[in-house]
């Protein structure tokens, strides 16, 4: 192989794997499906406008069989006429002749257009059972996204699940939760020694107030008593 | 698929859903299956009754017999067939009475059912199928039978021009087979 021919498939190769990432499972089934919607659209539209030529071939030979039953009564009236001496008689047969051969033309386009219409309930058919084939693809094919939607959703979460249960080490939410642990209980310890410090630098004065709490109030009561004496409202036993 | 076919031109989407089409989709040109044969929908019809409230009506052909197919979507789906038939079968002097009275009986008999006068709304008419944007303004008095399942319909248009229809009540299941035309 030469050296041109292996560059261009090295870069065919990796063109080709550009766009396999590109390309989304479930845009793509979804595309595919309106794809087959709008085909099965346009066989529906072939399969309206059969039928409706068969309904126009059924219109017309009930339009041909009224014609020919004109043409019949019109035959008879002119017999009629000429049975009754209104109408010459070779004339009449003349006309009626004339009226019985457009009443054959009439049956005539009934047989044929009875016969459009076989031919175009047998196209019906056939339309029909394509039109069956689609609507079933359709189908299938729309279970088939409801699948892959929920094989898809399944697949992206255990792909997260396990993403973070094998990111789980020393810079991830565990060790950073077991530094807190050992922060609070760092602070615990230092309360505590604070705690202790205070108690132990006690003054002497400290001690002599705590000895003598309480005799605050035993002055206020003297003091007191003084001043009512003052005022000469002296205790009245 | 190949890379070029994503710059064709694409045809415009369909207004319906092609796997789900129902008969608020119909339009001219559809073919329907109904009472064991196909019908052409030959021409497309709107009623406007005021506040927003309009129903649909279409015109269908089997070739060998017409009727008119009513859409009614307030909410709930409501479908009739009917058949035009002479005004004086119901009553020779209907319409001298109608107008007269300004209204026509509130009961009336045809072919052996008798109809009780259900409702009578004014509105416009528009022949959607023929793309003209003229409205023509009508009356229709709406009959029923004991029963609902039989309707009578007598229309006035203009002073003193009248007609009448008469049919029946049906189900969404008996229309079957839509298939739309471009």
């Amino acid at each position: 192989m030469g050296i041109f021919k292996r560059l261009f498939k090295i870069g065919e190769s990796e063109a080709n794997a550009a766009i396999d990432k590109l390309e989304d499972p479930i845009k793509l089934t979804e595309q595919g499906i309106r794809d087959l919607k709008s085909d099965l659209d346009k066989s529906l539209q072939a399969l309206a406008e059969v039928k409706a030529m068969g309904i126009r071939a059924r219109n017309e030979v009930k339009a041909s069989e009224a014609k020919a039953r004109d043409y019949e009564e019109k035959a008879v009236l002119l017999l009629k006429r000429a049975q009754s001496g209104n109408l010459d008689p070779a004339e009449a047969d003349r006309l009626a002749t004339e009226a019985l051969t457009k009443k054959e033309e009439a049956l005539k386009d009934v047989e044929r257009a009875k016969g459009e219409q076989a031919h175009f309930e047998t196209n019906v058919a056939q339309l029909d059972q394509n039109v069956k084939k689609i609507r079933s693809t359709i189908s299938k094919y729309e279970n088939e996204l409801k699948t892959l939607k929920a094989r898809v959703k399944v697949s992206s979460a255990t792909k997260k699940l396990n993403k973070q249960m094998a990111q789980i080490d020393s810079s991830s939410t565990v060790s950073m939760l077991e530094r807190m642990k050992d922060k609070v209980a760092e602070d615990e310890a230092l309360a505590e020694s604070y705690g202790e410090i205070a108690n132990e630098s006690k003054t002497l004065d400290d001690e002599i107030d705590k000895a003598l709490e309480g005799s605050g109030s035993i002055k206020a009561s003297s003091d007191l008593e003084a001043l009512k004496a003052k005022l000469g409202m002296e205790k009245k036993d | 698929m190949g890379l070029f076919d994503f710059f064709k031109k694409k045809s415009p989407e369909p207004s319906y859903d092609v796997t789900n089409l129902s008969v608020k989709d119909l339009n001219k040109g559809f073919i329907l299956d109904y009472d064991m044969k196909s019908w052409e929908v030959k021409e497309v019809y709107r009623y406007d009754w005021g506040n927003n409230n309009f129903t649909d009506e279409y015109k269908l052909d089997s070739g060998d017999d017409v009727v008119y197919l009513h859409v009614d979507d307030d909410g709930e789906l409501e479908l009739t067939i009917t058949r035009p038939i002479k005004i004086r079968k119901l009553d020779e002097d209907i319409i001298d009475k109608t107008i007269e009275m300004e209204h026509p009986p509130k009961k009336l008999t045809y072919e052996g059912i008798k109809y009780y006068l259900h409702t009578d709304c004014a509105g416009y008419f528009n022949d959607v199928s023929a793309g003209k944007d003229d409205w023509e303004e009508l009356i229709d008095w709406e009959y029923y039978d004991d029963e609902e399942e039989n309707i009578l319909t007598i229309t006035q248009w203009g002073e003193r021009e009248f007609d009448a229809v008469v049919g029946k009540v049906i189900k969404e299941f008996e229309i079957s087979n839509i298939i739309p035309a471009n």
